[in-house]
């Protein structure tokens, strides 16, 4: 006598969740910049600052607009649309500053305005476009969204290594 | 240096940028004669002022805009410049004026290193 299908189903049934059967997502920090829309890992994200007196450094690289105070903390000040090769920021007042961070290493980035966090799941990222230009290699990949403009997905850790690294090697 | 001690830095500006150095480096402050030379921070207008600087190699002259004084700092507002910033020699740290970080030079280094900077160096927030 065959087992019936609920034994069956049972047999084959798993002692706890399996994790695949969950939806894996992540938290995202999204902003705008420029004409762009882009999330970094939200655990990369330390603070959302105002943008204070910014200080230009001598023969700095192009990227990095300068040094601001915070808490008594200097931060090296970041143009993501300049380190990206996708334009340059403007520093106004409606600007906002976030505190990213990579290992020991934090830098202020630009942004024009902030989305806030959104969770986005794993399987919604797709692959960055092929033949991508010089920015590509940092990003994570692109989230399309219906009815606003795509989200593209940066790996913060690595473009702030990157930017430490070029800018030492300057 | 303990963070509760005090140190003269003598404030001056080149092209739109605040910087200080250590006001001991200074001999004197002087008009400058004839035109204001190019220096690694960049080159000062007319009816600039020149920091006349004591260095081993004998000491010359850092043309600059404005000197706008000395202040006494406490040796606790000082910082190193980040990482990612790539301090050049002459950029030795940075004081911190409340949020505000002002670079700070030592200027027989600028002497030793003339060259002048690029454009990007002297860009402003808006």
């Amino acid at each position: 006598m065959s087992p019936s299908p609920l034994k069956e189903a049972l047999s084959a049934a798993p002692d706890a969740p399996v994790a695949a059967g969950a939806r894996p997502e992540r938290e995202y920090f999204c902003f705008r910049i420029g004409e762009l829309s882009m999330g970094v890992p939200s655990e990369n994200v330390r603070e959302v600052i105002r943008p204070g007196p910014l200080t230009a450094l001598p023969r700095a690289a192009p990227f990095l607009i300068g040094v601001t105070g915070h808490r008594g903390e200097v931060l090296p000040v970041i143009d993501l649309l300049r380190f990206l090769g996708k334009g340059e920021s403007r520093v106004g007042p409606r600007s906002r500053l976030f505190v990213g961070l990579a290992e020991n290493f934090s830098a202020a980035l630009v942004t024009d305005a902030v989305a806030g966090l959104r969770k986005v799941a794993r399987q919604d990222i797709l692959p960055a476009p092929m033949g991508g230009d010089a920015g590509a290699e940092h990003v994570l990949g692109v989230v399309h969204r219906k009815g606003e403009p795509s989200l593209t997905l940066l790996n913060l850790a690595k473009l702030l290594g990157s930017a430490r690294q070029r800018a030492v090697v300057r | 240096m303990r963070a509760d001690e005090e140190i003269d830095l003598l404030l001056f500006e080149v092209g739109g940028e605040l910087y200080g150095a250590e006001a001991s480096q200074v001999q004197r402050i002087e008009r400058v004669r004839g035109s204001p030379r190019p220096n690694s921070l960049g080159r000062a207008a007319d009816g600039a002022r020149s920091l006349a600087v004591g260095a081993s190699e004998g000491g010359d002259r850092v043309d600059v805009d404005l000197v706008l004084g000395i202040v006494t700092v406490s040796a606790g507002a000082l910082r190193r410049v980040p990482l990612a910033a790539r301090p050049r020699p002459y950029a030795i740290g940075l004081w911190l004026d409340r949020e505000r970080p002002v670079v700070l030079i030592d200027l027989p280094e600028v002497i030793t290193n003339p060259s002048p900077i690029s454009g990007d160096a002297t860009r402003k927030p808006e």
